[in-house]
């Protein structure tokens, strides 16, 4: 009897299987734009251990750069900021999060890089933050210039991009160097300042904030070399063309929004009253850009009044308006000095 | 050879004097305690800082900043559920809890204990859930911090438990299709680690399994724990089933017993009373165990404390954080072996009489 029921379970599961594997190779998945909409809910990739990036404030609400970029997303899609489920990811589990559909969107601070946009399948939006690679030394090791790391023990966090453009860097200089890999940037950082490595390497920012944490901030040097640069920026999976253009004009409406000077304060206001042709296209007046693509025509006004235009995204977060207090650097608009361009809205 | 110093003092302080190695050991361990107690006691509490805004009021090379723990307190123990229903993951947490300790003595092992389990899970589910008489729909994505890892392991264990009588009997069984597959399935378990269950079971099976049969990330993690710790406890349960003398299972053939009566009612009873240490040291390696689902991004108790760690307000407060998170293992640990203990030596006493 009971040898009976266990055969009967085992054949069940089987067939289950069978079943469900079918299924499926059966399902030939459309544009995730539409999955989105149908859903009424973003799914995004995130992480939750980055100072302004990605993290959880003392109320357990998600906050940071990358966590509003889902949020605009969210917005631009179904007008409304707070439809979005975020899940936390680690590095190892991001690339199959996205790949299984667990999550719509990555925005973790992800590299793009040519063997992943190529060899993984993905489509990186932006890039929404440009940063580079630099090092911390011990002032007393009177290092001025990278050129000086040469035989130095380097901390580096270990399965990230930073590891891999040191080891570059150093081979093509014909350098040595011995690398103290941490698990995350708290060991890295307490194995540097007690003296287990010459030097630590990461984005300068992150180096300066920590600088100033520690118990003596003049004795350490940041470099001013960078030894490489950074695209760091949203990630889909390739395969929802649709989505892909929102979310890449999207990145853009908010740059134009700052080079237009809208802001989350007056977008409402410039929507009502302004006579500018471009704006009154740009917040969904005039023209059908957002319905063209699948959105609400007042999309772009959705996403300034709840993140801001790029502008007070990255100094809310990141820059002035943060405790890190990051420049602008590199993600300054092309007119100010910085990297950020957008094409025209027309 | 015993020293002079060792008669003229009080027999407990004697042992400490009793040889002159003895007492050489004894006086350096002293000395070393003396010279690591002050700074200790300078940096976790009489140079401490425990009230500030956010970072700027704990100086870098001070003592510790305990305002980082009470500023990141709620979101420590609770992680993301939702900040103004916590109370309701407070309050089902300690019924858990209770449900937990009024189970593992073995007096009051009754039917009433099963109604009990069944009702008390109910209100769980609803609190923890929500959707009903009036409170609002909470996500299991949104539960975290110690509601969490208290879960993790009361269900790891509970699940575990009930899956491993089979998997028990199974390789106690004379049948060899049974006993090879029960032994299969807890060689390979046990030769794997938990971290790697954990990954298989939340990276691998979305990919494997067809759309929107995808249980949610806790049931995947959950899923795993319970596979992990359902091996170890079979074989804890094997032993004692081993225990049991042979004439016992001879003499309920002879009364005409089938074999899940004699099972139900005579061998399993005595086997799990005889497993009750063991049960608590899985219990405790369990709720250790479960932290390992930071690895997967889950935010329990120390993957909330991980957490914390990220606010730009407070920056580099590791330490305290972590120390802070010990201690409530530590706490959580000791209070399990301690009942454990006491459990059975009640247990001792009852069987004694």
């Amino acid at each position: 009897m009971i040898r009976k029921a266990v055969a009967a379970g085992f054949a069940a599961a089987a067939l289950a299987c069978t079943i469900g594997s079918a299924q499926a190779e059966g399902t030939g998945k459309g544009d995730l734009l539409d999955a989105i909409k149908a859903r009424g809910e973003l799914h995004c990739g995130t992480l939750n251990y980055l100072p302004g990036v990605g993290f959880l404030d003392d109320k357990g609400q998600w906050s940071g750069f990358d966590v509003d970029f889902c949020k605009a997303a969210a917005a631009a899609i179904l007008g409304d900021a707070s439809k979005v489920r975020f899940t936390a990811l680690t590095g190892a589990q991001m690339f199959p999060a996205l790949q299984s559909g667990e999550i719509d969107i990555l925005s973790r601070s992800v590299t793009d890089t040519i063997s992943r946009e190529t060899k993984l399948g993905l489509d990186f939006i932006g890039p929404n933050h440009l940063t580079g690679q630099g090092f911390m030394v011990h002032k007393s090791a009177g290092v001025t210039d990278v050129k000086g790391l040469d035989g130095a023990t380097i901390c580096v966090l270990a399965g990230t991009v930073t590891e891999g453009y040191l080891a570059d860097w150093f081979r093509a200089h014909g350098m040595s160097f011995t690398p103290a890999a941490a698990e995350n940037s708290d060991q890295m950082f307490s194995m540097y300042f007690d003296d287990r490595c010459d030097a630590v390497t990461m984005e300068p920012p992150y180096l300066a904030i920590r600088r100033s944490r520690s118990a003596d901030p003049a004795a350490h040097v940041i470099l001013k070399t960078l030894i490489a640069k950074s695209f760091e920026a949203p990630v889909i999976l390739e395969g929802s063309p649709k989505l892909r253009e929102v979310l890449q004009w999207m990145h853009w409406g908010m740059v134009t929004a700052e080079e237009l000077g809208i802001t989350s304060a007056n977008a409402a206001q410039m929507k009502a009253g302004s006579k500018d042709p471009v704006v009154r296209r740009f917040l969904g007046v005039e023209g059908t850009i957002g319905q063209d693509m699948g959105v609400p025509n007042d999309w772009m006004l959705q996403v300034v009044e709840a993140v801001g235009n790029y502008g007070e995204m990255y100094d809310r977060n990141l820059g002035k308006d943060s405790k890190l207090g990051v420049p602008r650097g590199m993600n300054a608009l092309w007119r100010d000095g910085g990297a950020m361009i957008a094409p025209g809205w027309q | 050879m015993t020293t002079r110093l060792a008669h003229r003092l009080p027999p407990r302080l004697a042992v400490l004097v009793e040889t002159p190695a003895v007492a050489l050991v004894n006086l350096g361990v002293l000395a070393l305690l003396v010279a690591a107690l002050p700074p200790l006691l300078d940096w976790a509490v009489f140079s401490a800082v425990w009230r500030a805004d956010d970072m700027r009021g704990c100086p870098p090379a001070g003592g510790a900043c305990w305002a980082f723990i009470g500023d990141k307190a709620r979101l420590i123990f609770f992680g993301l559920y939702p900040y103004g229903e916590q109370w309701r993951a407070a309050l089902a947490t300690a019924l858990l809890v209770a449900l937990v300790v009024v189970s593992l003595n073995p007096r009051c092992w009754s039917r009433r204990l099963a109604l009990a389990w069944g009702l008390g899970l109910a209100v769980y589910s609803l609190l923890m859930w929500g959707g009903l008489l009036g409170l609002a729909p909470v996500e299991s994505a949104y539960w975290g911090g110690l509601p969490l890892t208290v879960l993790l392991t009361v269900f790891g264990v509970f699940f575990g438990l009930i899956l491993a009588v089979p998997v028990a009997l199974a390789r106690f069984s004379d049948l060899p299709v049974f006993k090879a597959a029960a032994t299969l399935y807890v060689e390979l378990v046990r030769g794997v680690p938990l971290i790697s269950v954990l990954f298989m079971a939340s990276v691998l099976l979305p990919i494997f399994l067809p759309d929107g049969f995808t249980p949610s990330g806790l049931g995947r993690v959950l899923a795993g724990i319970v596979l992990f710790f359902t091996a170890y406890m079979a074989e804890v349960l094997r032993g004692g089933l081993q225990a049991i003398p042979r004439g016992q299972y001879e003499a309920s053939r002879s009364l005409g017993l089938s074999y899940p009566v004699m099972m139900a009612r005579v061998v399993l009873p005595q086997a799990f009373q005889t497993i009750l240490p063991a049960l608590i040291n899985l219990i405790i390696a369990a709720l250790k165990g479960t932290s390992l689902v930071v690895i997967v991004a889950m935010l329990d108790l120390l993957g909330a404390a991980q957490a914390a760690l990220a606010d730009p307000d407070w920056i580099g407060f590791y330490v305290e954080d972590y120390v802070f998170v010990a201690a409530v293992y530590a706490i959580m640990c000791g209070s399990i072996s301690w009942y454990g203990r006491r459990v059975e030596r009640n247990l001792g006493s009852a069987q004694s009489r």
